[in-house]
């Protein structure tokens, strides 16, 4: 069952180091885990500042694709990104379960569209990976690191870089 | 020692010494032509001494010594001590420029470091050589008598004293409460005698006696506690209390418009006696009718850094470290709007109303729910009769039962209806009420263009100083209103304009009399309000603008090529002065030709929402038009349906609304237009210029179809419904989504839907590129035919319509916006044909057609008449002054103005 989690060997170490005693302190760190078409991405949860479910979305013409349009959310008109394509991943549709995850970085606020939002956990920082060499190339460019959750791996997406592409589309860049 | 927070100052400093300090710009213009109006000195003489005093209350020392050598030189002129001449109003405008570089410092949070000295000797000195007698200088140190104006001449100041005042008031209330519980905060000392100085300063200026007497005795007996000399007890709390509510009386007079009538005389030598009693050895009590200072400084010793410091032993001035400005206290100033009281009392009933009515509604829903409670009842009673029926007879039971249920039924009825009553007209109270609030809200950033306009006078001497042109200044509209936000953008590009009509334009005087016109060239700048959208024009007449060399030197920066500019009318390549990096100028001066301006002058507007046109004419003059919105935050809009997705457009850029049949769309090569009003307007779907997959179109026959207007053009789009009209608050879209250039912005709807808001010069631009593209593209290129075809007519979209068809057909093409143009053009060069509209400004078609026929070379080629006239008469008369061939714009067929021109001239 889904919930019901398997110990790995990192957990039952993590574990043994909490009841021995002898874990040292350590920063925890949060995350915001999403599924985009099936693929499990997780964004840090500081970056995150709310979850909406999904309003009509107006289209703004002369945007690029990624730009799925416009949203009314808590008084504020907030854009909605489709990272999908850039991240390489195949195209999926909006269904009930789909939510915007309203993100931020540096001087940029976005919704993005993702198929559902599995969990907000808090995991320490040693958990957190470097992304394995075999990922897929364009939505390697975007990973920052992995974390385990419910025994997958989860790409942490690094929303700087996908916001940074986005402007460069919006410019008429690539 | 103690540091003051100015902080809390700065904004309003930095507010009022802007318009001080227009108000000295302004005056000076006008002192230059009125040297003895003395109404002018004595409020440029005030103007500049509150300046003075402001700056020194805040400690900026630089505009403080400016200002004070400004208004000495002032009063050098006003007692006829030294002339009014250009040399000083030059140098009048070096000090105002460098008080307003230190204003502008001020506001972005700089702290200042201009160098005053050398400015203030050389004012000094342009004073000094003046003065036939140097000892009788006026003794100017701080707050003099002599500055003090006459009474009847201060009602432009009284307002702000006022507010000033009570701010002071409040301040001081507030410090000597807190100064009974904290006697020995030498802060809050500092800031108390600042108030109290003030105060004493700005009604003495203003000759309000009273209140000048009072803030002095309170300012003596604050510096006695500062000193040591006295101690704050809960007597001497009493009696400041006494005399600030004394102040506080007198203000409220002067607000109201009486004259004090208050007798301070005893309060004033209560005051006094509370000092001499406290300290041990009495000193004379200072003169309350005046500022004076307390030790003898003589003009002699007397420099221009020192006159801003009053030399008291008793009141020394700040220590050295308060006066380096702490970078602590340089402060951003927030931007603030000055809003009346009226206006803003007028918000706060409405938005009580409104609470009010929420209340009402409130109670309505309460009432709802009791008729709730009695439905869910008889709904319970229904089911449970309707259960007994089943199981029961007994007919006469039930039909007593029934009459009653119909009796509550139409209770709860007549219950519901009162209440769909009551909350339709609450609804509609409320509607009125937000609307009302909505309006009194946004005009609080209404600003008239005055606050932009008042600068011009000043900046326009200067110019033509520089330029040694002679130039008369015309403003008219600028009382017309316009969003805060909007004026502050606008100053560049007006400035922009105005240099360049004087840099390029006006024409020195003696050129000027070689044309018979006056040696003074005209300047006239224009505001005026059509519908949501504000018209600024600025015109002059001077030589208006080189088309020859504009297209020239166009062509020479690769900005257009030869062929391109053989086939633009006038009009256009006047147009090009906007591209980037355009100029003319033989030479670069201080004033333009620089190469940049005047595309940032469309840029500017352009990122306004708006549109800058031209409109020149040789020897004549030049006229730039800005039209743009009156305010970026609400908007009259027509609301359309286009590809399934509701778009707001600007009522401002429409022109009309029609209805049209497919049948009435001509085919123009590679896309369409429509014939209207003796004009060809390019036509197409708004789903397919903004990407969007196009609706199903239904069984309807018609389309409707908008005609917006963009500068000079008109276009035509179809949209799949017009919904409603109304008025829009206009949201901006997420910063990062940037410029796009068919969107303004988005609005938001009651149900929380966006809309997006379209910007229609983008989606006329953007319309260009799009084209219908049903014709092939093979039938677009035929071979050159070597013909050479002048196109005459008023409309740049039918010229640009005919011209297409005709270049897609191998012709080449030269366009003329009108009859004078045309004959002009038929005058240097050999036509093979000309096709020309009737109905044009300055001459017409026919008139244009029977030049021609009387023009030796023109008689015989052939005309084309294409026009909107469908009457016989003008047929006939079409004929009569000699064209070939007669086309009607209605119903225009391109393959028949190809197969008649094909037929004239093979």
């Amino acid at each position: 069952m889904d919930g019901k989690r398997e110990p790995t060997e990192k957990t039952v170490e993590k574990r043994e180091e909490l009841e021995l005693g002898v874990a040292f302190e350590e920063e925890s760190v949060q995350f915001v885990i999403v599924t985009l078409a099936g693929q499990w991405c997780a964004f840090f949860g500081s970056a995150i500042t709310s979850i909406a479910t999904v309003q009509a979305i107006t289209p703004v013409p002369g945007t690029p694709d990624c730009v799925l349009g416009v949203m009314y959310y808590q008084g504020r008109v907030e854009s909605v990104l489709d990272i999908k394509g850039i991240l390489g991943i195949q195209d999926s549709p909006i269904t009930g379960k789909s939510r915007v995850a309203i993100a931020l970085s540096g001087e940029i606020q976005s919704g993005i569209l993702v198929d559902t939002v599995e969990d907000v956990v808090d995991l320490p920082e040693r958990m957190i990976f470097a992304p394995l060499h075999t990922m897929a190339s364009a939505k390697k460019e975007f990973v920052t690191g992995e974390i385990e959750y419910r025994e997958r791996n989860v790409a942490i997406l690094d929303l700087a870089g996908i916001f940074e592409r986005v402007l460069a589309q919006e410019n008429g860049g690539a | 020692m103690t540091q003051f927070d100015r902080s809390a100052f700065v904004g309003t400093f930095v507010q009022e010494a802007r318009e001080y300090l227009d108000l000295l710009n302004r005056g000076v213009v006008e002192l230059e032509k009125k040297p003895d109006d003395a109404d002018l000195l004595t409020q440029l003489l005030r103007a500049a001494h509150t300046l003075k005093g402001s700056s020194r209350m805040l400690d900026y020392l630089d505009i403080n010594q400016v200002a004070h050598a400004v208004e000495d030189i002032l009063e050098s002129i006003r007692d006829g001590q030294m002339e009014m001449s250009a040399e000083v109003g030059d140098l009048f405008f070096v000090a105002l420029d460098r008080i307003g570089s230190c204003i502008e410092g001020i506001a972005e949070g700089r702290e200042e470091d201009e160098d005053v000295r050398d400015l203030c000797r050389s004012l000094e000195s342009l004073k000094t050589d003046a003065e036939s007698t140097p000892e009788s200088a006026p003794e100017s140190a701080v707050d003099t008598p002599q500055t003090a104006p006459p009474q009847s001449d201060r009602s432009a100041f009284v307002g702000t004293f006022v507010q000033e005042a009570r701010e002071y008031l409040d301040l001081l209330n507030r410090g000597v409460v807190e100064l009974e519980k904290k006697p020995d905060d030498a802060d809050l000392l500092t800031q108390l005698l600042r108030a109290a100085h003030t105060l004493k300063g700005s009604s003495r200026m203003l000759d309000y006696l009273d209140i000048n007497q009072v803030a002095h005795a309170v300012e003596d007996i604050l510096e006695s506690i500062r000193d040591g000399q006295m101690e704050m007890s809960a007597e001497v709390g009493d009696l400041f209390f006494v005399a600030l509510d004394r102040i506080g009386s007198c203000i409220e007079g002067i607000a109201e418009g009486r004259e004090e009538d208050e007798d301070v005389r005893d309060l004033c030598r209560s005051l006094e006696s509370l000092k001499t009693d406290a300290e041990s050895t009495p000193e004379p009590i200072p003169e309350t009718a005046g500022d004076i200072p307390k030790t003898g400084v003589t003009a002699a010793e007397r420099t221009p850094v020192e006159i801003a410091q009053p030399a008291s032993a008793k009141s020394p001035p700040p220590a050295q470290s308060e006066r380096e400005k702490p970078a602590a206290s340089a402060a951003v100033v927030e931007e603030t709007v000055r809003i009346g009281i009226p206006s803003l009392d007028a918000t706060i009933r409405l938005a009580g109303e409104i609470r009010v009515s929420g209340m009402r509604l409130d109670h309505n829903l309460d009432e709802l729910a009791e008729a709730r409670r009695m439905l869910r009842y008889y709904q319970g009673d229904i089911e449970r009769r309707m259960e007994g029926e089943e199981g029961e007879e007994g007919e006469d039971g039930h039909g007593e039962n029934l009459e009653q249920f119909c009796q509550d039924t139409r209770i709860l009825y007549a219950k519901v209806d009162d209440l769909y009553r009551k909350y339709r007209e609450d609804l509609a109270g409320l509607e009125r009420m937000a609307a009302e609030l909505q309006e009194k809200t946004l005009g609080m950033r209404m600003l008239p263009l005055s606050t932009l306009f008042d600068s011009l006078p000043r900046a326009v001497r200067d110019l033509s100083r520089a330029s040694g042109k002679e130039i008369e200044l015309t403003i008219e509209g600028a009382e017309t209103q316009m969003d805060k936000k909007l004026i502050e953008r606008l100053g560049g590009p007006l400035t922009h304009l105005v240099r360049n009509c004087v840099d390029h334009g006006i024409e020195p005087p003696a050129e000027r009399q070689m044309a018979d016109k006056p040696a003074a060239g005209s300047l006239r700048i224009t505001a005026s309000q059509e519908g949501d959208q504000v018209v600024v024009v600025v015109e002059d007449d001077g030589k208006g603008i080189d088309i020859e060399a504009v297209g020239q030197k166009a062509v020479q920066k690769g900005l257009i090529d030869a062929e391109q500019l053989g086939s633009m009318s006038k009009g256009e390549i006047a147009h090009l002065v906007f591209l980037p990096g355009f100029s003319t100028a033989p030479i670069i001066t201080d004033i333009s030709g620089r190469g940049v301006g005047m595309d940032v002058v469309k840029s500017t507007v352009e990122e306004l929402k708006g549109v800058v046109s031209v409109e020149t004419d040789r020897g004549v003059g030049s006229r730039f038009s800005l039209q743009l919105p009156m305010t970026l935050t609400t908007v009259r809009a027509m609301l359309v349906e286009c590809a399934d997705f509701t778009y707001a457009i600007p009522l401002g850029y429409m022109t009309e609304t029609v209805q049209i049949g497919s049948e009435e769309i001509i085919q123009v090569v590679d896309r369409e237009a429509i014939s209207l009003k003796n004009e060809m307007i390019p036509v197409a779907r708004l789903s397919r210029i903004l990407g969007l997959e196009d609706s199903a179109k239904g069984d309807r026959e018609d389309d409707f179809v908008l005609i917006v207007r963009s500068g000079r053009e008109h276009a035509a789009l179809i949209v799949d419904a017009i919904v409603d009209e109304q008025d829009i608050l206009l949201k901006p879209l997420p910063p990062h989504m940037g410029e796009t250039p068919c969107v303004s912005g988005v609005s938001i709807f009651g149900d929380n839907q966006i809309s997006v808001v379209l910007h229609v010069p983008g989606v006329v631009e953007s319309m260009k590129t799009t084209g219908s593209a049903q014709q092939p593209a093979a039938e677009r290129s035929a071979s050159p035919t070597g013909s050479l075809i002048l196109v005459v007519d008023d409309s740049l979209n039918t010229r640009e319509i005919e011209k297409s068809i005709l270049e897609a057909h191998g012709y080449e093409v030269d366009l003329a916006a009108d009859g004078v143009e045309g004959l002009a053009k038929v005058k240097d060069r050999q036509y093979d044909m000309i096709v020309t509209d009737v109905d044009m400004p300055r001459m017409d078609g026919f008139t244009l057609v029977e030049h021609l026929r009387r023009e030796a070379g023109s008689e015989h080629t052939p005309i084309v008449i294409v026009t909107s006239r469908e009457k016989e008469e003008d047929k006939r008369r079409g004929i009569e002054v000699g064209a070939d061939a007669y086309i009607l714009k209605s119903g225009f067929d391109q393959s028949n103005l190809i197969d008649t021109i094909e037929s004239l001239i093979g």
